[in-house]
């Protein structure tokens, strides 16, 4: 259990770096068939043997994604090896709890016997959805087996050409022939994908048929957006808003901008392994993320892990040459010849450049306080961009007008359900209509792709709500803008439109807009949020865990409160109100309700606040005893260390122990997710008393 | 280690969690009241639409736009208990098909619509059920047949009896409405409501049946 803490890595400095990679690798089951590659890939002559071996320390990173190559060969001939290997973890969980209760090395025991039993209950669960996955992934095959078949011979081709030549013109011409190669494939992946989608559209019932198998092979496994073409990255999780940035680097960069600009470890601080994986876990499976997640390192390192692991230079292939010489070009032709050939790069490579250049520029503006400059900045992602130095600094500097269309703006995702007021202006909403437009379209394609549970459904019918929603204010307003240009038709119109927005609220029986409100109430606080947020980020640097989010409340409903919040003071707040005036209208019920949830997640906030102190608390305690132990056991480890079973032992607790972790990552967000509907169930409590007593 | 933390965080969390939800779990049936999801589909131009606006807002709009998808909330009673349904406004033009899927496949009842005057409209509904069938793979799923445009009697081109008829063969009721005049619209809406809470509450067979009946003997009266 102790391999994890910090001081252990110190005594085993190599430890660390196999272990993460074994996590990974394990939190992800599609991925095992992993381990038999590099034999096979042994044939391919040495070059490429080079090019595997990167790969797989790129894969330790990678967490759940596998790059084109990868992903054609894990769906290869490897399936039988998939289900032996599925078995490993129950196996070593057996052995596991054997050798931990000779050895008693932990105390609660029994803990983790529980533990272990809804682990295996778990497990089981599990084999059952991978037999299906099996089932699943053979339909799959079949489709991918011609272009399999194709890509085999070409690859067959390739090799049988590459033995006849000396090493000399093999390395020239491999480089070219890999090009070519990587395209084809590329362009093999996007014909396996348009197929598979027409077959599933053709053939709805063979995918609902199952279990949605979603919780078996994930989307992030799929579809990954780490290690893929940009555009891939791009379309399979955007920002909403047009300007064609993956999620991850908007949300870093956003960050960095908000947070990381005045601080000294930008570009610079190793991150915190652990959170980065998380981060990079969290986006590849698409969900939400946590303040907790987010330092100015594990930002910088993001930016930096994504870029890095893009196929292909940001540049392009074929134009990253191009830019290279042109910074030896004299000035007056330099800027036209950069211009022309930023002109010439795909949108999506355009903005990413655009975006990382433009913050580049605020970091280096700020150089008095971060004392990050080129060079820094150089140091950090010069090998990442593959870049050179001049490249990079000439960019920077001329940020400004390279990218003038570019304005580092705070993401604000579409709406995630629909809010009490909409914006009242017609460009407004027009502007949150695209975005909901464009999360709409991507929801029906990861369904298209087969990625189909009941929250995504969820989402969907929210979603689409929102944009019918938007659609007919727009209409309202756009009527009421342009009065009755066609007399006769618009006032049979008219009535109705301009009725319907308010028409749920004011038809509604009175027990009934209690929770109409409490329906719309929530999304619009969290609109706002979002915004005071981004307000406050701006001033201020929060601190890095929960409650950043509830802070924001503080700002917007400014109620007394103390830090032991207890639940009969909120009561009492509502009841002053309501002596005064006994018939509560529309309006004063909001504020009431407001003020409740105020009231509530201050206290939620406190209570966390006071959680995260005693675990940070008990962090520090846990540490010290390990050190204290690792001095008293030193020599005895080392004696361990030469022991095959024991680091068998602990390699099968490392891959449990990135198992535990990744449920309890789910487990957390449930919980957050539960904290925040009871909170409204309270509140809800709360306000039928109150109205039971008017 | 840090297994064991989360482990703690968590139990302890949850073991919060279960402190504080307990008292409110009784109350919880009322604040979220059932769930139905029901679609409508049908050819272009049918008025499926129109008949939802119509069951929403009490409203009739004119002029005609093709829907793409279109989605609403509403909550009703229904025999003195309150639900909540969602209406999924689908695409009659087949360019939208793709889209339609995905909703098919959540979609717990489906209002099939076709016009009275559209001859093409009616024959299409037999594809639809056949597609709605290979979707949801259950026969006894809710599905209602509804002939819109009623009002538009003296240009009504698909006899009643063919409508019955059909309506008869697939075993699900037939309601004729106008989104214009309002007549019939809430009787197709809450009859398929009652249909899928029956279902969703066990009751299936029997009741459906009935309703199914009980609901053909009023649309007797009313054609």
């Amino acid at each position: 259990m102790d391999f994890e803490s910090p001081d252990v890595e110190k005594d085993f400095p190599g430890l660390y770096a196999s272990e993460t990679g074994r996590k990974s690798n394990e939190s992800d089951f599609s991925d095992n068939g992993d381990h038999e590659k590099p034999t096979k890939k042994d044939l391919l002559g040495r070059r490429k043997d080079k090019k595997e071996s990167k790969k797989d320390r790129g894969y330790a990173a990678l967490e759940g994604e596998s790059s084109p190559e990868e992903d054609t060969d894990t769906k290869s001939p490897s399936k039988s090896k998939k289900t032996k290997s599925f078995k490993f973890p129950t196996k070593s969980k057996e052995k596991r709890e054997k050798s931990r209760d000779k050895e008693k090395v932990l105390e609660d025991v029994t803990k983790q016997k529980e533990l272990n039993e809804k682990e295996k209950r778990k497990e089981k669960e599990r084999e059952k959805e991978r037999e299906r996955e099996k089932k699943e992934k053979e339909k799959r095959d079949k489709l991918r087996e011609k272009d399999k078949e194709k890509e085999e011979k070409a690859k067959f081709k390739l090799e049988s050409k590459e033995k006849l030549k000396d090493d000399k013109k093999e390395k020239v011409k491999e480089k070219d022939k890999e090009k070519v190669k990587e395209k084809d494939k590329e362009k093999v992946k996007e014909k396996d994908k348009d197929k598979k989608e027409k077959k599933l559209t053709k053939m709805p019932s063979t995918v609902t048929s199952g279990v949605p198998f979603e919780e078996i092979f994930t989307l992030g496994v799929a579809l990954p957006i780490f290690g893929v073409p940009l555009q891939q990255s791009v379309e399979r999780s955007r920002c909403h808003d047009d300007t064609g940035l993956p999620l991850v680097v908007r949300d870093s960069i956003d960050f960095l901008q908000a947070n990381g600009l005045k601080s000294y470890q930008i570009y610079r601080a190793e991150p915190d392994k652990i959170k980065l994986q998380q981060l990079r876990k969290l986006y590849t499976d698409r969900g939400p993320t946590f303040p907790y997640h987010w330092d100015v390192p594990v930002a910088c390192a993001m930016l930096k892990s994504f870029i890095s692991e893009l196929p292909e230079s940001i540049l392009t292939q074929e134009l990253h040459g191009q830019f290279e010489q042109a910074t030896a070009i004299a000035e007056p032709q330099r800027e036209a010849t950069v211009v022309n050939l930023i002109n010439k790069l795909p949108s999506c490579n355009l903005a990413l450049l655009g975006w990382l250049m433009r913050h580049f520029e605020s970091v280096v503006a700020n150089e008095q306080v971060n004392h990050a400059n080129i060079q820094t900045l150089y140091a950090a992602m010069g090998p990442t961009l593959g870049m050179s130095q001049n490249l990079l600094s000439y960019l920077v500097t001329k940020a400004e007008k390279l990218f003038s269309d570019i304005h580092l703006t705070k993401y604000v995702p579409p709406l995630l359900s629909i809010p009490a007021e909409f914006p009242d202006n017609a460009t407004e909403i027009s502007t949150e209509l695209r975005k909901q437009e464009s999360l709409l379209s991507q929801i029906h394609s990861e369904m298209h792709a087969g990625f189909i549970t009941a929250a995504r459904d969820q989402q969907l019918w929210e979603a689409q709500r929102i944009v019918t929603q938007l659609k007919r204010k727009l209409r309202s307003v756009q009527k009421s803008v342009e009065p009755t240009s066609l007399p006769l038709q618009q006032s049979v119109d008219d009535k109705p439109e301009d009725v319907s927005p308010q028409q749920p609220q004011a038809t509604i029986p009175p027990n009934e807009t209690v929770e109409e409100i409490k329906m719309q109430e929530e999304p619009s606080k969290d609109l706002t949020d979002s915004k005071e947020v981004v307000a406050e980020v701006e001033t201020e640097i929060p601190d890095p865990t929960f409650p950043v989010d509830f802070d924001s409340q503080n700002t917007e409903f400014p109620v007394e409160f103390e830090d032991n919040f207890d639940f009969k003071e909120t009561k009492e707040l509502p009841t002053e109100t309501e002596k005064e005036k006994p018939k509560l209208t529309e309006k004063e019920q909001k504020i009431l309700r407001l003020q409740l949830e105020n009231a509530e997640y201050l206290q939620l906030k406190s209570l966390l606040q006071a959680k995260i102190n005693s675990e940070q608390f008990e962090i520090v305690k846990l540490r010290s005893h390990v050190a204290l132990k690792n001095k008293l056991e030193g020599p005895q480890n080392k004696e361990r260390e030469n022991n095959q079973e024991d680091l068998e032992l602990k390699q099968r607790l490392l891959k449990e122990n990135a198992m535990l972790e990744q449920k309890r990552l789910s487990l957390v967000n449930q919980i957050f997710q539960e904290r925040v509907a009871c909170v409204q169930l309270k509140i809800e409590l709360a306000m039928k008393e109150i109205m039971s007593k008017s | 280690m840090f297994s064991a933390i989360a482990y703690e965080l968590s139990s302890t969390f949850l073991e919060e969690n279960k402190s504080c939800v307990s008292p409110d779990m009784s109350k919880k049936p009322a604040a979220a009241p059932t769930l139905h999801k029901v679609i409508m589909v049908g050819s272009g131009g049918v008025g499926k639409s129109a008949l939802t606006l119509q069951f929403m807002y009490d409203e009739f709009v004119e002029d005609y736009e093709p829907t793409k998808a279109d989605s609403y909330r509403k909550k009703v009673v229904l025999d003195g208990e309150e639900v909540q349904i969602d209406i999924l406004d689908t695409a009659g033009q087949e360019d939208y098909a793709a889209i339609r899927d995905n909703y098919f496949r959540s979609g717990e009842g489906f209002l099939c619509v076709f016009s009275i005057t559209e001859p093409e409209s009616f024959e299409a509904t037999q594809e639809f059920r056949e597609q709605i069938l290979r979707v949801k793979n259950d026969e006894s799923i809710p599905f209602l047949l509804v002939g819109n445009k009623s009002d538009l009697a003296e240009k009504r081109r698909v006899p009643l009896d063919a409508c019955r008829d059909r309506a008869s063969a697939w075993q699900v009721p037939y309601v004729e409405t106008s989104a214009k005049t309002r007549d019939n619209v809430d009787k197709a809406f809450l009859a398929l409501i009652r249909a899928m809470s029956a279902q969703k509450k066990g009751l299936a067979v029997d009741d459906a049946e009935h309703e199914g009946q009980s609901c053909a003997a009023r649309c007797c009266v009313v054609a």
